[in-house]
């Protein structure tokens, strides 16, 4: 369960104060999909830095299963996304000094996890590149490097995983495969997540959605445009 | 979890081989400077007490005398009156072989039934002798040594020999082999053993000799021997010769560690410079780590243990470059050590595990410690992409201020801990740090000047491109300025050697100029440059007095006082008034002193009153031959020949204390109507009884001292060119690591229409200005540091006043190098930058 209470967060401008977000509420049960949209700037990437505890509010609570990470500390906030989160971003981002498998190996490191080869090789089959294992992430095409990088941030098994415009990065067909992979890996095995993306292909997933906007969350019905 | 990163750190290190390399080999060159220098130091110093040990042998104590020596009477005192068994007469000299490239050996005479409990090497079961005892005892002349050294004579048993002994001609015979073994081979390798009467003889100490050495095994004894010692003679122990010379090479030898030093501080740079940039460059990669859940601490981690991996690499390789690098230094050190101090022949490089202990400790640590910073900025990197660069550079920028004011802050600090008065050198250097830090911390500051009068003119010069190089200084300001500052420090240091040296070169040879003010100059061959330590007969003084062609003459004798552990040397002067303006005094009235000097009293050299703490109208007391005396000190004079210090005083007053014969050195003025070299060749065939003179002209002992102050400070400037390649290895790291950055920006630049020769030129210009910023940093503090040498580092440590003299060459080369190393530094880079492909670095993201 995520919950976020009377979250604001400000940024200046030289002097100039923007309001990203305002006093924001959010509640998200466990296994739901939740689809932010929002114009560029409306406050869609701090909020999942928020959520994350890579950045802190500066007022309000956001509690992850009851824990309220804003009261953590810097390393406690570490622990509990290296944990309890996986993290899907639009440019990949995986290591490129550390070939596929030991991509994948290193939040299972970072959580101290048993059976690694067996949930790397697992894992790997399921988002079909169990062949690439050995492979440098610059010897992959986009798709695949988005692929291994969802398996990346499942495979520690978090409660909640973060997508920041998955298929932002991605021409249409390859977007298609990821949503396609989203709803395989993430949809059927109940995980909570948040993703940030303007793609109308990936709207499907959603269990709700919602739009930004000064600050404040709407709830948007399915099928409305897209800004 | 470590293994992983660890993994992808050596991963990022191996594929960017030109940074990683080029860092390891900055740590390398700074360790290897370092190490360089203490094994040379090492070496010469274990070379000397080597000697020093093969000749003290088992003994404990030793009994040691005054001008010349000890009578050999009170050795048969000791021995055969009072009864006392392990007791052994010495006497110490130096011969050179004139056909076997100037070698020198170290002359032992004994009394080879006295040796057995001290000299292993000498028990009789120890020398294999070719005709029996007989012929070592009875031949005179004859010597003994060991097999190696008769090797590398190429001589076998029953050759003879050539040597000059104190300028004097000798034929040696050569009676036996010393049995050598692993242990004395390297002690033996350069000792002549002969019978003490033999000894005698050659030396010219007639009933004399130098010392006696014995083996005193409790308190009382040592007691019973100082008792029964008559007045000026002393009983000291064995260690205290070495003690000695390890006093007089302190100064040297802490100087050019500091120096050496100063190469790792600009290495030290050089890895701040590499890990700023490996964590800037991976600041996406280190966001992503963090927003998986890779702590700070551990991000931090990782950079410290890439450090230590190049710092150890970096420190192994210096070990293996300081081998070869000592070999050299070894040279030039014991060269000077030679001119200076003592005769010393290093032929081995020894290493201490405290060398290694040393230069390990300041590779790995001092890379540690450089890493430090760039950890903290890495384990601040915020998670996911993080700040952005012009975010960066700007935050840099709007630090100036601070940063300079810190500047000044850390050289207000600096000049504090420089002008607290004490005579610790180690402070003087430690106080200079804080002075280079506040000119690194000023660097962005004088980069923005620098960038404000050249974006203009390189826009009026050179277009667009020229603006955009002028910019790119700039705009990478987070880059460049750690590239410049640490060219700037290894160019100021050039200067600031320069101008010290400069200065006390001219301080010298003013000096020189004023006190040799004769014509021709007389002296016996030494061994030693800068001292005579031979002396000749003084009847050649007065077969010199008669000659018509000489109108006036000075006459020195130069004694060599061992006492309180220490080495002091008089100068004995017979001063005729022309002379009196040589003397130039520090204190003291020069009207007055003349008549001081007459009646008794002493001159002090200035590094003599400095390093005793003595100062005009105070006593000094000195062993006489007749017991402890006082001598008033009537004035301090300006000399440089001795960082020992000389004390100077009416030669007919010193012969009333010291029975020291011989004179050490002539000066004549030759009468108007002759020509020098006439009188010159007329002299030369004054010697007499094979004894050799030395006649040099005022011109050529002029040129000959000046030579051997240049030679002093070779190892100096070699130091000065090995720190300028550190600081050029870091010029060229950042251009190296600028480029990889810049690609995609470059690729952009190249998609738009610029010719590879325009990007080359962008580079060009750019390294250029880092050049001239980097002289324009230098100039300043390689002044400052000048001023620190000359007027507080060179006192502390020698005692020297000089006058500061700024060299205008000095300081057109320093800019010249400075801009030259950017330059070339920069050629590389910019040909890579120029092959950039537009769509491979459009590709990246």
């Amino acid at each position: 369960m995520l919950e976020l209470k009377n979250v604001n967060k400000d940024f200046y401008e030289g002097s100039a104060k923007h309001s990203v977000l305002n006093n924001f509420e959010l509640s998200v049960p466990e296994g739901e999909i939740i689809i932010l949209l929002g114009k560029s700037g409306s406050g869609k990437s701090t909020l999942l830095n928020i959520i994350s505890g890579i950045d802190v509010p500066d007022s309000g609570s956001v509690k992850i299963d009851g824990t309220d990470i804003t009261k953590l500390s810097e390393k406690d906030r570490t622990l509990t996304r290296r944990n309890k989160i996986g993290f899907i971003f639009q440019f990949f981002n995986l290591i490129p000094t550390l070939t596929v498998k030991e991509n994948l190996q290193l939040p299972l490191e970072l959580n101290n996890d048993d059976d690694q080869e067996m949930r790397i090789n697992s894992i790997l089959t399921e988002v079909g590149l169990l062949n690439r294992a050995n492979s440098y992430p610059d010897k992959l095409s986009g798709g695949e490097q988005q692929r291994i990088a969802i398996a990346r941030a499942l495979i520690h098994n978090p409660d909640i995983i973060l997508a920041d415009e998955p298929t932002g990065n991605l021409d249409y067909e390859t977007g298609l495969q990821i949503v396609d992979l989203l709803d395989r890996v993430v949809k059927k095995k109940g995980k909570t997540m948040i993703m940030v993306t303007h793609s109308k292909d990936v709207i499907g997933l959603a269990d709700r959605i919602y739009s930004l906007k000064e600050g404040k969350v709407i709830e948007t019905k399915v099928g409305l445009d897209i800004e | 979890m470590s293994n992983l990163l660890t993994r992808s750190s050596l991963r990022f290190l191996l594929r960017h081989p030109w940074q990683f390399g080029l860092s390891v080999l900055g740590i390398a060159l700074g360790v290897a400077i370092v190490v360089s220098i203490d094994i040379a130091n090492y070496s010469s110093a274990t070379a000397f007490n080597l000697s020093m040990n093969a000749v003290a042998g088992k003994s404990t104590h030793q009994i040691t005398g005054t001008a010349e020596g000890i009578p050999d009477s009170l050795y048969r005192f000791f021995k055969k009156e009072k009864g006392i068994r392990n007791i052994a007469p010495v006497i110490e000299s130096y011969v050179s072989i004139p056909d076997s490239n100037k070698r020198v050996f170290k002359l032992l005479g004994v009394d080879i039934f006295a040796e057995r409990p001290f000299r292993d090497y000498l028990s009789q079961t120890g020398i294999s002798l070719n005709g029996g005892l007989k012929d070592f005892l009875t031949l005179p002349n004859s010597v003994i040594l060991s097999k190696e050294s008769l090797d590398k004579l190429k001589k076998v048993i029953g050759d003879t020999l050539t040597v000059l002994i104190n300028g004097k001609q000798k034929v040696l015979y050569i009676t036996g082999i010393i049995n050598e073994d692993e242990q004395n081979r390297s002690a033996l390798e350069n000792l002549f053993i002969t019978d003490i009467a033999s000894a005698q003889e050659l030396t010219g100490k007639n009933d004399k000799i130098d010392y006696i050495d014995l083996i005193i095994n409790n308190v009382q004894e040592e007691q019973q021997i100082k008792s029964l010692l008559p007045d000026g003679y002393q009983l000291q122990k064995s260690g205290s010769r070495s003690e000695t010379a390890e006093q007089m090479l302190e100064a040297f030898n802490i100087n050019l560690t500091s120096l050496s030093l100063l190469a790792l501080i600009v290495g030290l740079f050089l890895i701040y410079n590499t890990m700023t940039y490996s964590v800037v460059q991976r600041r996406v990669l280190i966001g992503t780590l963090r927003s998986i859940g890779v702590t700070s601490k551990e991000i931090s981690g990782m950079i410290l243990r890439e450090a230590l991996i190049m710092g150890i690499i970096g420190t192994v390789t210096g070990f293996i470059a300081a081998y070869f690098i000592s070999k050299i230094l070894i040279i030039f050190i014991s060269q000077t050590i030679n001119d200076l101090y003592y005769v010393v022949s290093v032929r081995e490089i020894y290493i201490s595990p405290m060398i290694i202990l040393k230069g390990a400790g300041l590779g790995i640590i001092a890379t540690l410690l450089s890493a430090i910073y760039p950890a903290r900025e890495a384990s601040r990197v915020h998670p996911r992409s993080a700040m952005i660069r012009s975010e960066q550079e700007s935050s840099l920028l709007r630090n100036v201020p601070r940063m300079s004011i810190t500047g000044v802050i850390f050289m207000i600090a600096g000049a504090v801990i420089l002008l607290i008065p004490s005579h610790n050198i180690w402070l003087s250097y430690f106080g200079i740090l804080p002075v280079i830090i506040g000119f690194a911390l000023m660097a962005p500051l004088i980069i923005i000047m620098v960038e404000k009068i050249f974006s203009p003119l390189y826009k009026k010069l050179f277009g667009i491109t020229g603006k955009m190089a002028s910019r790119s200084v700039l705009q990478n300001i987070s880059r460049t300025y750690i590239a410049i500052a640490a060219l700037a420090l290894a160019v100021a240091a050039t200067v600031g050697v320069g101008i010290m040296i400069g200065s006390f070169r001219s301080t010298v040879i003013n000096w020189l100029e004023a006190r040799l003010n004769a014509d021709i100059f007389i002296s016996a061959p030494s061994l030693i440059s800068r001292r005579n330590d031979a002396v000749l007969p003084e009847e050649i003084l007065s077969k010199i007095k008669a000659l018509d062609e000489v109108s006036d003459y000075n006459f020195y004798r130069e004694l060599i006082l061992p006492q309180d552990g220490k080495e002091y040397h008089i100068i004995a002067s017979g001063i005729s008034k022309r002379s009196y303006s040589g003397f130039q005094f520090k204190e003291g009235d020069p009207n007055e002193v003349w008549e001081k000097f007459e009646n008794g009293e002493v001159f002090l050299s200035e590094p003599f009153a400095y390093k005793n703490d003595i100062g005009l109208g105070e006593n000094i007391k000195l062993k006489t031959d007749n017991g402890l005396q006082d001598f008033k000190v009537a004035a301090i004079y300006y000399d440089y020949a001795s960082d020992q210090g000389l004390i100077t005083m009416n030669y007919d007053q010193f012969r009333k204390y010291w029975n020291a014969e011989g004179i050490s050195g002539i000066s004549v003025f030759v009468k108007e109507g002759n020509t020098i070299d006439s009188v010159k060749d007329k002299i030369q065939t004054l010697g007499t009884d094979g004894q050799q003179l030395v006649v040099r002209t005022y011109k050529y002992l002029l040129d000959s001292s000046v030579e051997i102050f240049d030679r002093t400070f070779l190892v100096a400037k070699v130091l000065q060119i090995l720190s300028v390649i550190v600081a050029f290895i870091g010029i060229l790291s950042s251009l190296m690591s600028l480029q990889l950055e810049r690609r995609r920006e470059l690729g952009i630049l190249r998609a738009n229409g610029l010719l590879p020769s325009q990007l080359f030129k962008i580079v060009m210009l750019q390294t250029f200005l880092m050049g001239f910023t980097a002289g324009v940093i230098a100039l300043p503090l390689g002044n400052v540091l000048a001023a620190i040498l000359v007027y507080i580092i060179n006192k502390r440590s020698f005692g020297w006043t000089m006058q500061f003299e700024v060299m205008p060459s000095i300081l057109i080369e320093a800019l010249v190098l400075s801009i030259a190393a950017a330059l070339l530094a920069g050629i590389y880079p910019g040909y890579k930058m120029s092959k950039t492909s537009p769509s491979n670095a459009l590709k990246e993201e």
